[in-house]
């Protein structure tokens, strides 16, 4: 809940001042106390919510607002200034009655020093509600229990962050400033996981090696610490800026593995798929030197320099894992070495010059190990994990040219290249994905911009881009390497080519316009069209997306006392893609959406205001084979409406009342089709409500102490 | 609170209090006040530049420019000139000298080291386009309010966060800030951090691994998968799986269209059309989608990335 402060005091106006000027020592005290006055505002109020938890799947997402109907409201503000002692002191709390409760403390002597302390906690409900016979769900032992469809206990998944941050900044001289950050924050709770290729005597079918069978829906447990700390010295001169910073990230997980009692469940394999492995302990740390530095009062530079190293030595026996012989755990390292150079000039005034050019080269010196089996029965062999290292280079030159005061033309050349290194040949590829070290972009761009004068600005923009790379690589499933592809049409002719190593031809063309025709009216528009063909040697996978998005948005004064504002925007997206398994796919997305405000006086002491929004969102999944009716649309709608009253009951204290209604409708069938739903083979069901109504009324009280 | 002084100057001087002040040509700031109180300004008192105990604050003339011939309009000239440097909307004065009065003051912070060439600073950004400078709230520096400002320009990102699956910005519990530095950054996108999945690991240090099995695409980009604005499908991702998992891997079924009614029971087989378009699609099985550490060496192996 945001609160509306507004500030009640004596208007001092230069013919007052030069009146009170007589009496100047005793104007100087009274400016010394209002300044060092403290000020105060406390909003407390009530809130009450209609609604199921079904009905505020959506809605409670976020705002904590669970299954309960009333809700108490707390915010407070508290800023004090004594200019006299150069000290400064804000406090905020929001929500401190909720599930999302958040207090800031600022105390500062501006020019000197700053402390900050701020604790926050958030909330996020699964807007999916879950009906299962699973015990002890959440933890990292749970035990699976069939039931009947439906028939089971209701089962709510949330997350829950509780962070703590403190600051602190010391500017030790004009050139010379060092501050540092740290931020610890836990992270606790569940949500949706699970295991597959389970089986039973409950489910009809055979179980083998080649098939899965059932799936069982496990929930994640999360009980895990994020620490960071930030640490940066700075240094100005007159013409060079530079600092030297620390980042350090620290993980801890307090669940290793998910070692769950599968009841009359087993592996459609040997050994019994009972361990599910949890994110591990990990920790990185970056050292930077980034800054900027003036060639001349028209050429600039800045540059960063990063070297950051992560490191993850999670015990795998600690986790009740077993690994190869010997290896007690990953010994992962990765080095990251970043260089980002830039500069800028205005050479004469018409002409603007931009350089960039940035490096990052990523050295994985994790040991190698038997961690894989590659093939089966007689043939197969060891095969090791693999080696992420990876260079990429990214720059670009940009010119601008002032044609007139009104109207400016850029033109501007992108590169960009990804050399993943070489494969490791001792590890396996899984599945029949062909690969490639390199990838290069290149692309250009224009764009021609007017500034705003005679009421309109706008700006053009077309941009192409283009990437290919190197030779086509084919995998071994056997742990020998890969092999570079001659002729992919032919011998990779039923694969699938990954879009982000695919030939790609991107283009895109935005127009922005901003037209002011009166004081009273603003208007902009905007619109942008983009498309990416993919080709590759094969007719599957990805050939092309599109994307499209316009909007207009406005502003119109009806007086002094009303204001109005609203947006219509519509965007859409599509892919078209076709698999080996017969199909093509062409997915259409469209998303409309509507938002008409105002705001305004009813009466000298009573302030209104409120927005209506509509989204519609429209998958459509147009296929071919489609033998039993396909995929029917997803369709997403929401309405909200929300409106405020504000009433000043007397200088320093008002009543806000806040209404919030919202309608959503969801029809998806990932976990309904039509009315059928999917069960996991334990019975467990996931299920959101199709129709969500829910509606919200606040009260609060706003009090300014001063 | 500087202009109140200042105000109080001019009063005395008005009134002789100070001697020989009354004749005195007022000059600087004060100058300015003799005309712009704040019947012209709103209040920004209580702003960072309104610390008077700051001596770093600004002063009019420290943003505006001495502006001789708008404190004395030149004979023969129809209309009083505007300031050396104007920021509002309609201003002549060009983006990059608007930015170079506020970076005298505003280039020693590490946050703006990188403003030099980055994308707001080469689309001709103003900070006041984004910064309100005379009042005591800066809408684009408080959480709940300051979509209201990126939304003026990012116009697809207000479309994708209206959508279900999205970070809690819309309840204002997240910024934009809180990923992006506007001000400049060594990563793509003006993310905070070098790069997009570092910027991800500040809150999701879970997926950063590494992993003994790792899964290509995610080690290299979040974005590959996942739209942090918001999507319509679970978990921000940016297709529908098994769309998004079948943009790289063949599918296991034959059969590509989708659930069948009538066979959503327990009996059903995993690698069937139906477990693969519905629940949690591919992930029913492939749960371990960010990366495994699990080091079992027996068949099958986690490198599927199944435990």
């Amino acid at each position: 809940m945001t609160s509306i402060v507004t500030s009640f005091r004596f208007q001092r106006t230069a013919l007052a001042l030069a009146v009170c000027a007589a009496f100047a020592p005793v104007q100087a005290q009274a400016e010394d106390d209002a300044a060092s006055a403290a000020q105060t505002t406390i909003s407390v109020g009530l809130g009450a919510v209609d609604g199921s938890n079904a009905d505020r799947a959506l809605f409670r997402q976020y705002n904590g607002l669970r299954d309960q109907s009333a809700v108490g409201m707390l915010d407070i503000d508290y800023s004090l200034r004594k200019p006299e002692t150069s000290s400064w002191v804000q406090f905020t709390g929001s929500n401190l009655l909720g599930d999302t409760r958040e207090l800031g403390l600022v105390w500062k002597n501006p020019g000197s020093w700053k402390f900050t302390a701020d604790y926050g906690e958030l909330v996020h409900y699964d807007p999916n509600r879950v009906n299962t016979g699973l015990l002890g769900a959440g933890s990292t032992t749970p035990q699976v229990v069939v039931v009947p469809q439906g028939t089971g206990a209701e089962l709510d998944l949330k997350t829950k962050r509780t962070s703590l941050g403190l600051g602190f900044t010391k500017i030790i001289s004009p050139r010379l400033q060092f501050a540092v950050d740290l931020k610890t924050e836990n992270k606790e709770g569940a949500r949706l996981f699970g295991l597959g290729q389970i089986c039973s005597p409950l489910i009809t079918g055979s179980c083998n090696t080649a098939l899965g069978s059932g799936v069982l829906m496990l929930p994640e447990p999360i009980n895990a610490n994020h620490s960071q700390v930030e640490a940066r010295l700075s240094y100005a001169l007159e013409k060079l800026r530079f600092s030297v910073g620390y980042y350090g990230s620290f993980y801890r997980n307090d669940n290793a593995a998910l070692q769950p009692n599968l009841g009359g469940f087993a592996s459609t394999t040997t050994p019994v798929l009972n361990s599910l492995a949890l994110a591990p302990d990990n920790q990185a740390h970056q050292l930077d030197l980034s800054g900027s530095y003036d060639f001349t009062g028209t050429t600039h530079g800045s540059f960063k320099l990063g070297y950051a190293q992560a490191t993850q030595n999670a015990d795998f026996a600690g986790a009740g894992l077993i690994g190869p012989a010997g290896v007690a755990n990953l010994g992962a390292q990765v080095n990251t070495t970043m260089a980002k150079i830039g500069i800028t000039s205005r050479p004469i005034p018409k002409l603007s010059l931009l350089a960039d050019l940035r490096y990052e080269d990523k050295d994985d010196q994790t040991p190698l190990a038997n961690y894989n089996v590659a093939g089966a029965g007689a043939t197969a062999v060891s095969a090791t994990n693999r080696d992420l290292s990876s260079k990429k280079i990214k720059g670009k030159l940009q010119a601008s040219w002032q044609f007139t005061s009104d109207y400016r033309g850029t033109l501007g050349a992108d590169y960009e290249s990804i050399d993943r290194g070489a494969f490791t040949a001792t590890s396996a590829v899984s599945g029949f994905i062909p690969l490639r070290q390199e990838t290069t972009e290149t692309g250009v761009r224009a764009e021609l911009r007017r500034r705003l004068t005679n009421d309109l600005s706008g700006a053009i923009s077309v941009s192409s881009s283009k990437r290919d790379g190197s030779n086509w690589l084919q995998g071994s499933s056997s742990a020998t390497g890969v092999t570079e592809v001659a002729d992919p049409a032919t011998s990779l002719s039923s694969a699938i080519f990954m879009p982000t190593l695919a030939d790609r031809q991107r283009d895109k063309i935005k127009l922005f316009a901003d037209w002011q025709p009166s004081e009273k009216l603003s208007l902009q528009f905007s619109a942008e069209e983009g498309k990416d063909k993919f080709s590759t040697p094969s007719t599957y996978g990805l050939h092309d997306t599109r994307m499209n998005q316009f909007s207009v948005d406005w502003g119109y004064a009806l007086s002094d006392k009303w204001a109005l504002n609203g947006y219509v925007s519509q965007g859409l997206q599509t892919l078209n893609q076709s698999h080996p398994a017969g199909y093509v796919i062409a997915f259409d997305n469209t998303n409309t959406g509507v938002g008409l405000g105002f705001t305004g006086k009813l009466a000298s002491k009573l302030l209104v205001g409120g927005n209506l929004s509509y989204v519609d969102d429209k998958s459509v999944y147009k296929q071919t084979l489609v033998s039993s009716g396909g995929l029917p649309d997803v369709v997403y709608r929401q309405t909200a409406l929300k409106l405020f009253g504000k009433y000043e009951l007397e200088k320093g204290s008002s009543v806000r009342v806040d209404l919030v209604h919202q309608r959503v409708s969801v029809n998806d069938w990932a976990w309904d089709n039509n009315g059928a739903q999917f069960a996991y083979s334990d019975g467990t069901t996931v299920t959101q409500n199709p129709n969500q109504t829910v509606s919200f009324i606040g009260v609060t009280y706003i009090y300014l102490l001063k | 609170m500087r202009i109140k002084r200042l105000m109080a100057v001019v009063g005395l001087s008005l009134f002789g209090l100070l001697g020989s002040a009354w004749s005195a040509e007022p000059v600087g700031a004060a100058l300015c006040v003799t005309c712009h109180d704040e019947e012209d300004l709103p209040d920004m008192s209580r702003s960072a530049h309104g610390f008077t105990a700051d001596k770093r604050a600004p002063d009019c003339i420290s943003c505006h420019g001495p502006s001789p011939t708008h404190a004395k309009k030149p004979a023969g000239v129809a209309e009083r000139p505007h300031p050396d440097r104007m920021f509002t909307k309609k201003s002549t004065t060009p983006a990059s000298e608007r930015n170079a009065a506020c970076l005298t003051c505003h280039n020693k912070d590490a946050k703006r080291a990188l403003w030099g060439g980055s994308q707001h600073d080469a689309a001709d950004v103003a900070c006041n386009s984004c910064h309100k400078i005379h009042a005591n709230s800066d809408k684009v520096l408080s959480k709940a309010t300051q979509t209201d400002v990126c939304y003026t320009c990012h116009k697809e990102q207000r479309t994708q966060m209206n959508r279900p699956s999205h970070h809690p910005v819309p309840e204002g519990k997240m910024s934009c800030s809180d990923c992006h530095n506007p001000h400049g950054s060594a990563g793509p996108k003006l993310v905070k951090r070098d790069s997009i999945n570092d910027t991800c690991y500040t809150c999701h240090a879970e997926k950063r691994g590494p992993f003994v099995h790792s899964h290509e695409p995610v080690t290299e980009d979040c974005s590959n998968c996942h739209n942090a604005h918001g999507t319509t499908v679970a978990s921000m991702l940016k297709a529908r799986p098994p769309l998004l998992c079948q943009q790289c891997h063949t599918p296991h079924a034959q059969t590509g269209d989708g659930p069948i009614p009538g066979q959503l029971t327990s009996a059903t087989r995993s690698q069937n059309s139906v477990t693969i378009w519905q629940g949690r699609s591919c992930l029913n099985c492939h749960t371990q989608v960010h990366g495994s550490n699990n080091p079992s060496t027996t068949n099958p192996t986690p490198q599927l990335l199944m435990r």
